[in-house]
């Protein structure tokens, strides 16, 4: 109990940090939960065109000319050519259709009237081609029928009416799966610097070469020294978790009380425990306590900006995701990333997260093994 | 017949082509204070080490209160307590609390444990520093609280690395009558420093190592008695020329004669009137002088004898 005491007491001593690590992951989870998530929501819009109908009266291209007005936004221009050539190069419009005089009588007639456009070459123009185009053929299709103008324009009508009507059978709530998502991906950032800076720290005064000699002097098994500062640092890792998972039911308890939550709870507590065994193996290498510091912003910040914590994994470059398989963040948040947008649960979905939570504990396997070779080492040398 | 606490028999430690520890072979006995003597690098670390099973030694045995020392000699230990050179304690943790961890490696009874970290704190004179953290303490203070916490579980039989270096004399004064009071309480101590002040007052029994080896050992008048000096006269003065310093040379029993143009030292090798010759050599040939003064050879010569350094080189 001795050694366990004086776990806490250090850490005790160093509560001030645990605060403001708790601190940043409460201010940035509310803050982000202000914002809507936009993921699932679609709105129309009206791209900004001019039409020039120089066959006023001919039934086909009134009809074409309201077909457009219905499903863009026709603007007037006034002021000649220039004028609209400005409009097009400053982006005040996007298309310009130009139905030429005869246009409706010589389709009637068999031959292929040209349509002249001028695009700006967007995402906008490119949707108005489309429109345009599907107009178009369907015109042709019913040409072909030998269809007369009154029934093409009305069989056109009926086509261009035809919707599909989509249901939405998702269930998910994805506002509250976002901000879940949200705080356990930057729970990563908070998660590894409170373990990894308060682990390093305080075992690098248990490690100090004098009171390590001090120790091995001691008539205290070293054996259960070394377990005993295990399981103090094992109570820890699990005492960050429960206080992160308690805060996250705090945060998005609606998401935390399903299913779904116990796999972000107990992805949670596997990465905790590969960050732990990960804290263990620095505190192997790092024997000062200036050099703990630098050694959490590295670790914590470095693999949260690499791994997606602070920005979408989606919006990162593919050779920064790829380089960030060799961290553990990496799988803790991309386990979380796919039960935000997971559509149902079930032993087959969730395998890719039972690949990530995997990979974790290989992680861990391989920190624990480096952790144990190192320390061996030493002791050869001492 | 005085009990052996500690048996060490040609123990030899090698780093690849270096002896660090040569066929060292020595006995420490029951409440006796031994002073390991020697300057940097000749091996009375490595001894300590070796001891307390720190280091793994080449060959040789070492026995503590009559068994052998081995790293899992737990029962040993426990009647083991170290003080290091450098301060080994929790730069987190108080005073009181840092007492109470180290001495809670040797005793898990609670209520034992805070009558022996008040005796702990009384005999290192730290009552008023308790709620202190180690930052907040003097380098003195340090040097107490590091003693405290080698102490605390009541050893008996207690290694002393240096505890004293660079502490103010105050500090120091209070760690030797501490070390002192320890003894007397039935400790054996083993004590190494290169302060030969501090063996003289303390130790017993000294061991002078060098290189590996012991080169003499006894009390600190027997060791006196191995210098080829038995006297050593300075005189303060001026202006004194060679040809006076070459006649001084000659007076009968002198060993040396030394003037660095403030001090003349003349040593000797026997006689009773010497510092009578020198007066009555000075007032016959008008030689001015302040101060003139007799000494008694200390360790440092003796190990400048045998060794031809100084101790603290």
């Amino acid at each position: 109990m001795t050694v366990f005491n004086a776990f806490l007491k250090v850490i005790r001593k160093n509560i001030g940090t645990i605060i403001i690590y708790t601190l940043i992951l409460i201010i940035f989870s509310a803050a982000t939960m202000q914002s809507p998530d936009s993921s699932g929501q679609y709105t129309s819009e009206k791209q900004d065109i001019l039409i020039i109908n120089n066959d006023k009266g001919s039934a086909l291209s009134d009809h074409l000319e309201e077909y457009l007005k219905a499903n863009t936004n026709a603007v007037e221009i006034t002021g000649g050519e220039d004028a609209i050539k400005d409009a097009l190069f400053y982006r005040e419009i996007v298309y310009i259709v130009n139905i030429p005089k005869g246009y409706g009588s010589s389709v009637m007639a068999g031959r292929t009237p040209s349509i002249e456009v001028q695009t700006t070459e967007s995402y906008g123009s490119a949707l108005v081609d489309m429109m345009l185009t599907r107009y178009l053929k369907l015109q042709n299709v019913y040409l072909q029928s030998g269809a007369d103008e009154h029934t093409m324009i009305h069989s056109i009508d009926s086509a261009l009416d035809d919707k599909t009507n989509v249901e939405m059978i998702s269930q998910l709530d994805t506002d509250s799966l976002s901000q879940a998502t949200r705080f356990f991906d930057f729970s990563a950032y908070n998660v590894t610097a409170c373990i990894v800076f308060i682990i390093c720290l305080v075992l690098s005064s248990f490690n100090d070469i004098d009171v390590r000699k001090r120790t091995l002097i001691s008539s205290t098994d070293i054996k259960k020294y070394h377990l005993y500062l295990l399981t103090a640092c094992c109570s820890y890792a699990l005492a960050v978790w429960a206080f992160f998972s308690v805060l996250s039911y705090i945060m998005v308890g609606d998401v935390i009380l399903t299913p779904r939550g116990g796999i972000y709870i107990l992805n949670s507590l596997v990465f905790s425990l590969t960050v732990l065994s990960m804290a263990y193996f620095l505190s192997t290498i790092i024997h000062t306590k200036t050099a703990v510091t630098g050694i959490v912003n590295v670790v914590a910040l470095g693999s949260a900006f690499l791994c997606g914590a602070f920005v979408p994994a989606e919006f990162l470059p593919e050779w920064v995701l790829k380089a960030a398989h060799i961290l553990p963040a990496y799988w803790f948040i991309n386990s979380n990333d796919l039960l935000g947008s997971m559509e149902t649960l079930s032993v087959e979905t969730l395998k890719p997260i039972l690949v990530n939570m995997a990979a974790l504990l290989l992680f861990l396997l391989l920190f624990v093994t480096a952790s144990i070779i190192i320390s061996r080492k030493k002791q050869k040398i001492a | 017949m005085t009990k052996k606490i500690i048996e060490v028999t040609d123990l030899t430690k090698e780093y690849k082509q270096l002896k660090a520890v040569d066929q060292l072979s020595f006995d420490v006995y029951d409440k006796e204070i031994l002073g390991l003597l020697g300057p940097n690098g000749s091996g009375k670390s490595t001894t300590i080490n070796c001891i307390l099973s720190l280091l793994k030694y080449s060959s040789g045995s070492i026995k503590i209160f009559g068994e052998e020392m081995k790293p899992d000699s737990y029962e040993i230990k426990r009647k083991l307590g170290v003080i290091f050179q450098d301060v080994a304690v929790f730069q987190e943790l108080t005073v009181y609390d840092n007492i109470d961890y180290f001495c809670g490696l040797y005793i898990s009874e609670k209520k034992q444990r805070r009558e022996y970290i008040k005796d702990a704190i009384e005999l290192t004179g730290l009552e008023d520093y308790q709620k202190f953290y180690p930052r907040q303490l003097s380098g003195g203070l340090l040097r107490r609280l590091n003693i405290a916490c080698g102490i605390a579980h009541k050893p008996k039989l207690i290694f002393l690395d240096e505890p004293t270096v660079a502490v103010d004399p105050q500090s120091r004064n209070n760690i030797l009558e501490g070390i002192r009071k320890l003894r007397d309480g039935g400790a054996t101590i083993v004590y190494t420093t290169h302060y030969m002040e501090e063996v003289e007052q303390l130790c017993d029994r000294i061991i002078i190592i060098d290189k590996g080896k012991i080169i003499a050992s006894g009390t600190s008048d027997s060791l006196k008695e191995l210098a080829k000096i038995e006297e050593k006269i300075t005189v303060e003065i001026k202006g004194l020329s060679d040809e006076i310093l070459k006649r001084i040379e000659t007076f009968p029993n002198a060993a040396a004669a030394e003037y660095d143009g403030e001090r003349l030292t003349v040593s000797y090798r026997s006689g009773s009137a010497n510092i009578g010759d020198i007066i009555d050599f000075m007032r016959d040939n008008n030689l001015r002088y302040t101060k003139i003064y007799s000494e008694r050879p200390t360790l440092n010569d003796v190990f400048l004898e045998l060794t031809g350094k100084e101790l603290r080189d």
